[in-house]
């Protein structure tokens, strides 16, 4: 029994215009378009993911100013500081060098 | 269709343990040897955590009809409230572990070491994305959504969107993830495809939808008291393969009710051209549903939940209504083959809705219908454990479907238990988002 579909033959007050007009388009072809919309979100969804993942930076921006902090965490050491100050310029040329080449895997800058 | 709703969920939830798990070793990949548990390796597990956290939290709102139908709207609801909740202390404990270890390696005070990472390379937007992801947690508290209306709780929610794309950045350029491409990529896949799910699901099948089967209002017919059925018109209905039990979310485009989608489900078996739900006025935006002009356009989202016969696993079933959550029971009435007792409990004589046709099914299918009318204090009426093994003495070897209000349906829950009833055998979806 389908009680919805008995709703359409039940005595109505008044007739409704609703404007539907016969759909063009079939069932098949519509489902052909719903599975091809899909398909194209997923394709659009990969490159946009893998252009954003390789555009990536290879050297954090923080990282530079992080690994200027002593390696210690003894707050009387001071001679660490001349080492960590070194370090700084070194990582800061490494995220240079990539930006004009190839400098992707240089992790040198972790603390 | 014969997905095991719990062993999906089961399968979902061990999905997101893995990928936790897997998140929280990317943190530790560029981590210093010998790892050392300090405030700076918690600043860098949590941050990577709750950026992980995110991601899964718009996957799970993302109206994905895997997950909708697989899990049910309200359990995903649930886990997205408990992944905010989790979220929120993942992102406070990033930034205080941050802070503290940047306090520790300069020996400088907090505050002076708030400032100084505030003022870091992208820290500004990070932190601006951070402070928004607050200001939705805290509209989402129950106490702040009491007190604002749903399309302003919605309307902070949107902001979202804005929240994780400033958070972006800092993560993917952040030092757990920067020099690892592979990361990298699969951490961009993780939001691209999360935020496509949401366009698909969310924007372009609606909108498809709408186009596709012309929705509009055919009539309003009152059914009892403060309650009335909407008939909708569409063409292709058929496509939209409507299961018992399953419910849209509706917006009806007039002036007044544009804004809010409401999720009501469908009271009858869908035909080719036809859908029906029922409204009880709850609220004002319910309540203007009652006077929707015939001829109002529609959209309809869905359908969605997973209340259906593919949560069967007994012979019989008994199907429990309370007030207006009578109508994805009525749907199942009539759906569902074999064995179905239908208790059906109301306030009043003047509140049972659809009485004819529930009869009218009833004799047609010979199943049996119960009804339980009186006030809720009353013993005779109460839905104890005696009281349901009395009416329906084969209860524990049933599926029960449930759809109540929430006290209602804790009531019956507990009452089921006293009765014997195993939770597994108990299928219920509760609308209170």
């Amino acid at each position: 029994v389908t009680i919805a579909s008995d709703l359409a033959n039940r005595p109505r007050p008044h007739t409704i215009d609703v404007g539907l007009a016969a759909s063009q388009v079939s069932t098949s072809t519509w489902k052909r378009v719903a599975h091809f919309g899909t398909v194209t979100t997923i394709s659009v969804a990969t490159v946009v993911g893998v252009s954003m993942g390789l555009a990536a930076p290879a050297v954090s921006p923080v990282a530079p100013v992080i690994a200027a902090a002593p390696a210690t965490t003894d707050a009387t050491a001071t001679a660490p500081q001349a080492t960590t100050i070194d370090a700084t310029v070194t990582t800061a040329q490494t995220a240079s060098d990539h930006h004009h080449g190839d400098g992707r895997g240089d992790d040198g800058h972790r603390r | 269709m014969s997905t095991n709703p719990r062993a999906f969920s089961k399968l979902v939830k061990i999905t997101i343990a893995i990928g936790a798990a897997l998140a929280a070793l990317v943190s530790l990949v560029n981590a210093p040897a010998p790892l050392a548990v300090d405030s700076a390796l918690i600043a860098h597990v949590s941050g990577l955590l709750a950026g992980y956290v995110v991601a899964i939290m718009v996957i799970l709102m993302s109206r994905a009809p895997s997950l909708e139908r697989g899990i049910g709207a309200d359990r995903l609801a649930r886990w997205h409230g408990r992944g905010g909740r989790v979220f929120v202390v993942l992102t406070l404990t990033h930034a205080l572990a941050a802070i503290a270890s940047w306090a520790a390696s300069r020996a400088t005070d907090p505050l002076t070491a708030t400032l100084a990472v505030l003022g870091l390379p992208g820290l500004a937007a990070a932190t601006a994305g951070t402070v928004l992801f607050l200001v939705i947690a805290a509209a989402s508290i129950r106490m702040a959504r009491r007190k604002v209306s749903y399309e302003t709780w919605h309307g902070i929610h949107l902001l979202t969107y804005v929240a994780l794309a400033l958070s972006f950045a800092h993560e993917l350029a952040g030092p757990n993830l920067a020099g690892q491409p592979i990361i990298q990529v699969a951490w961009s896949l993780l939001f691209v495809y999360s935020l496509a799910l949401v366009a698909r699901y969310r924007l372009l099948k609606p909108l498809g939808q709408a186009w596709r089967h012309q929705l509009r209002v055919e009539r309003v017919v009152p059914e009892a008291p403060g309650v009335v059925s909407i008939i909708l018109r569409g063409r292709h209905l058929e496509e939209l393969q409507v299961e018992a039990g399953q419910f849209f979310r509706w917006r009806f485009l007039t002036r007044e009710t544009w804004r809010s989608a409401h999720p009501f489900s469908v009271s009858a078996a869908a035909s080719d051209n036809l859908l029906r739900i029922t409204v009880k006025a709850l609220g004002s935006g319910t309540t203007l549903l009652h006077s929707i002009e015939p001829g109002t356009r529609v959209l309809a989202e869905g359908p969605y939940g997973a209340m259906t016969a593919r949560q069967r696993r007994q012979r019989s079933v008994l199907l429990i209504a309370g007030g207006v959550g009578i109508t994805p029971m009525r749907a199942l009435f009539e759906e569902l083959d074999g064995d179905v007792t239908l208790l059906y409990r109301a306030s009043s004589e003047a509140d049972i809705v659809f009485r004819d046709e529930l009869q009218e099914i009833s004799a047609i299918r010979d199943g049996t219908i119960i009804w339980m009318v009186g006030r809720s204090s009353d013993p005779a009426t109460s839905m104890v454990g005696d009281n349901l093994t009395r009416l329906v003495p084969d209860i524990t070897d049933r599926d029960v479907y449930l759809c109540a209000s929430p006290g209602l349906t804790a009531a019956v829950r507990t009452g089921l238990a006293e009765a014997g009833v195993p939770a597994s055998q108990v299928h219920e979806e509760v609308f209170t988002f």
